[in-house]
């Protein structure tokens, strides 16, 4: 199996990818295998308020991608409906062109209830694209919200996305969608109005902090993925972004960053996992906070007494 | 609490694409929405060019179960075309006159089979 996905089989690493989803015990052997071969490739997120443009951009990315000779893996994700459990993943229809090219591999994940704009076996798809082969992957965030915005410690590259006309101006200010780009993006250019949404995100990239000590210049790049323009731009400046992370070191620390969200995301879950497992301790618990004997702190601090206990 | 119950069962994955003509994928939609309701995870891929992007596409996502979706000009059955290339993969054609509550069975009835 491991050596069928590092070999780029299909259906292999379709296979793999829902044994990351499905988390059972026994595909941990694998999943480690797999992560231990991932690495190399360039993971690119792709965020921004929903209507942005993402899919669309990341169709036109792939093929733009795929003619400098590169292969390319895309995980595009969507909300779960919080009642039924279920999702309708859409970004696919979204991705013309890219169909019949072993070079793109697209995989369509469902946040099953994880916030912060990713699914929470995101970034173990991720590694299974990268571990078969897959030269630059990237992610296509939930259309972000304000304070969702975890892709920034998933990724190497961030390229956020603005459609002009959107008034969201404001709320990527909110949300601090402004200041975790490395590269903005203004889709629609061909409408009148993109000039000023650029203009715009210029003026707040001079204004706030950046996470740029180093002297990386966040550019602004409009883009239209109908007239088919921008799009060479946007890929010579994500290679020239992850250039600048090797030629200045800041690769090494951005990685550093992305385990480290890793390990504390994956401790929450198993936490969250055994919490419910133990409904009979939460549910006393919670009884004595409705009581207001205990505040909700305590009760939390006790749960966590137990999970270390057992 | 319904959507914690909704995380630790295994949720069925659908794929659901259109082939031939374009005939307005309204119809579609309400399949998609009416499965999502029911816990699925459905991967609407919309208008396909050939029946080998098809292929690709369900190979790539996983899915247990295809709904191809035909104008009423096509006559071909999708399942024996592609069924073969799709081990472990269920293949339903819906044809153009098929009420939505009659697509989401014959999709439901084909998950269920992989049980």
């Amino acid at each position: 199996m491991i050596k069928d996905v590092l070999a780029g089989d299909v259906r292999a690493i379709a296979k793999m990818i829902s044994r990351a989803e499905a988390a059972k015990p026994e595909d941990r052997d694998a999943l480690a295998e797999v992560f231990r071969h991932a690495g190399k490739a360039h993971v690119i997120g792709l965020t921004g308020v929903p209507g942005s443009g993402k899919s669309t951009l990341a169709g036109v990315l792939g093929l733009e991608i795929r003619k400098s000779g590169r292969t390319v893996g895309i995980v595009a994700i969507d909300p779960s409906s919080p009642f039924s459990g279920g999702a309708i993943l859409g970004d696919r229809l979204r991705m013309t062109g890219l169909a019949g090219d072993d070079g793109v591999f697209i995989r369509s994940m469902a946040t099953r209830g994880a916030m912060g704009g990713l699914a929470r076996a995101s970034l173990e798809a991720v590694d299974v694209l990268d571990a078969a082969g897959f030269d630059i992957v990237l992610i296509e965030t939930v259309g972000v919200g304000q304070d969702e915005v975890d892709i920034v410690q998933a990724a190497h590259t961030v390229v956020v996305v603005s459609a002009p006309g959107l008034g969201d101006e404001i709320q990527a200010i909110k949300a601090g969608v402004l200041e975790i780009a490395d590269i903005h993006v203004v889709s629609k250019s061909d409408r009148a109005d993109a000039a000023a949404t650029a203009a715009d995100i210029r003026g707040m990239l001079g204004l706030g902090p950046t996470r740029h000590e180093d002297d990386w210049q966040v550019p602004v790049v409009p883009t239209s993925a109908e007239a088919g323009e921008g799009i060479e731009d946007l890929v010579a400046a994500m290679d020239a972004h992850r250039k600048h992370l090797s030629d200045t070191g800041a690769i090494e620390q951005r990685r550093r960053d992305i385990i480290g969200m890793r390990v504390l995301k994956t401790a929450e879950d198993i936490i969250r996992k055994d919490f419910k497992g133990n409904r009979e301790q939460l549910a006393v618990l919670i009884d004595r906070v409705m009581a207001r004997e205990i505040p909700p702190r305590e009760a939390a601090e006790r749960l966590l007494e137990s999970f270390k206990k057992s | 609490m319904r959507q914690d119950e909704g995380l630790t069962r295994s949720v069925t994955r659908v794929l659901l694409v259109q082939l031939g003509n374009p005939v307005g994928d309204e119809i579609a939609q309400v399949v998609a929405r009416s499965l999502r309701d029911l816990g699925v995870d459905v991967v609407y891929g919309g208008l396909q060019d050939s029946l080998q992007d098809i292929v690709q596409a369900a190979m790539q996502e996983d899915v247990d179960v295809v709904g191809v979706q035909l104008d009423s000009g096509n006559a071909l059955d999708v399942s024996e075309k592609i069924g073969g290339q799709l081990s472990g993969i269920k293949v339903v054609q819906l044809a153009p006159n098929m009420t939505v509550e009659e697509a989401v069975t014959v999709i439901k009835e084909a998950g269920a089979q992989d049980d």
